[in-house]
């Protein structure tokens, strides 16, 4: 599983803006770097962004996140291509981050360790 | 010409601009035509001030100075009072903008209650560093539940970014962060606000949603539904629907008052949006339980 460490690009703990978010960009570039097939392109992704140590987020900071997701990955055509685990997530998944992942024709669901499973709306857990 | 502000209710609290007497709402200081060479608050009649009057005074007057005109706050005789809103910030920001306050003899004290003082911001990275000493606060002073301070900072988060972005005020935005605890229980006071151009101009930015609204008041019911931006970018508009949500819990409730409207939002799933007095931009206001 690709993970990456929120804490070691960013060293806020409260995370709001979309500029804070595109910082990642270039961590979460090379996780597709690595993962992508020779032709560059992906078929099915998971990436784990694990925030640990941050103590808070908003609904701007995950849609830029979700962005920079966007770009690096096929749009879903005939089934699940994308998921995104939130790692750690310094808060519960409430309404405002449900609102953002549809906004990304994603679901999101708590899962049982706590951590939050985005994917798109027609997948299923893997 | 000088104008001469007075809360409408003295001798008890002055708690938001929506007590102004209506013939103030003629008075914008957003204005170009503003035209009024001396501007003047007078709280020295009040026995309390919370948090949105005095943003209000800071809007209102920063706004003032910024037209050119010469301000003054006059501070509460009650000593009390005054001690409070030195210590929420009030006077140092206005005589940091060139306001004339004479508070001599109230003496800066520390308040461990006072969370984040009245602190200017512009940009959405200055929004991101006054959160971030908001959460420092919070969780050094102990104050409240443990579980509630990255719940009260991602609140006041979304309100101050909103204004970094959304405002367009050309004397940026003031927040504050503050905890109370009084007969009706402890709760957490976040309040931000701006002298912008106010939530219905920020949504006629979007030509989609101009037939959606006529009002500062039906703006305001807009632009906390989900998804409803000016900005027309489909993953947009969460912000103050994500806030709007939050506050869907027992005993908190926002405020939000924008030009001539409010909308208050409360636990029950209620929301009121009306015709009120004139706040120069937007301000907004959350009551949380502690």
């Amino acid at each position: 599983m690709d993970t990456l460490r929120v804490n070691d690009v960013l060293k806020d703990r409260i995370l709001i803006s979309r500029e804070s978010a595109r910082l990642l960009e270039g961590a979460i570039a090379s996780i597709f770097a690595t993962t992508a097939d020779s032709t560059g392109h992906l078929e099915r992704v998971q990436v784990t962004v694990d925030f640990d140590s941050v103590e808070g987020i908003a609904p701007s900071f995950l849609d830029e996140l979700l962005l920079i997701f966007d770009k690096f990955v096929d749009k879903p055509a005939d089934g699940p291509k994308r998921s995104l685990i939130v790692a750690n997530p310094p808060t519960r998944l409430s309404s405002k981050f449900e609102a953002v992942a549809r906004g990304h024709r994603m679901t999101a669901s708590a899962r049982p360790d706590g951590s939050w499973l985005l994917t798109d709306a027609t997948g299923t857990d893997p | 010409m000088t104008l001469s502000i007075k809360p409408n209710k003295p001798k008890t609290s002055f708690s938001h601009a929506g007590e102004l007497l209506a013939r103030f709402d003629k008075s914008d200081p957003r204005n170009p035509g503003f035209g009024q060479d001396e501007v003047e608050i007078d709280l020295r009649e009040c026995d309390f001030v919370r948090p949105p009057a005095a943003l209000w005074c800071t809007v209102f007057l920063a706004l003032a100075v910024k037209g050119g005109a010469s301000c003054r706050l006059l501070v509460p005789t009650n000593l009390g009072v005054s001690l409070y809103l030195k210590g929420l910030g009030l006077f140092d920001i206005l005589k940091g903008i060139g306001v004339e306050v004479d508070d001599r003899d109230v003496n800066p004290r520390s308040d461990p209650k006072i969370v984040l003082p009245i602190t200017h911001f512009e940009t959405t990275a200055d929004a991101t560093r006054v959160t971030n000493t908001a959460f420092d606060s919070l969780q050094s002073a102990h104050l409240g539940a443990a579980n509630l301070t990255s719940v009260v900072t991602e609140l006041f988060s979304e309100l101050a970014l909103n204004a970094a972005q959304h405002s367009e005020s050309t004397v940026g935005s003031f927040g504050c962060v503050q905890f109370s605890d009084s007969e009706k229980g402890a709760r957490f006071a976040c309040t931000v606000a701006d002298g912008g151009i106010g939530v219905s101009a920020s949504l006629r930015r979007n030509a989609a949603l101009r037939s959606r609204f006529s009002y500062d008041w039906d703006a305001l019911e807009l632009a906390v539904r989900e998804r409803v931006s000016g900005t027309g970018d489909a993953s947009r508009g969460i912000g103050l629907y994500g806030v709007s949500e939050d506050v869907r819990r027992p005993g908190s409730s926002l405020l939000l008052h924008s030009g001539l409207g409010s909308l208050r939002i409360t636990e029950d799933l209620e929301s009121a949006a009306r015709r009120t007095r004139l706040f120069p931009g937007t301000l907004a206001f959350l009551s949380i339980p502690a």
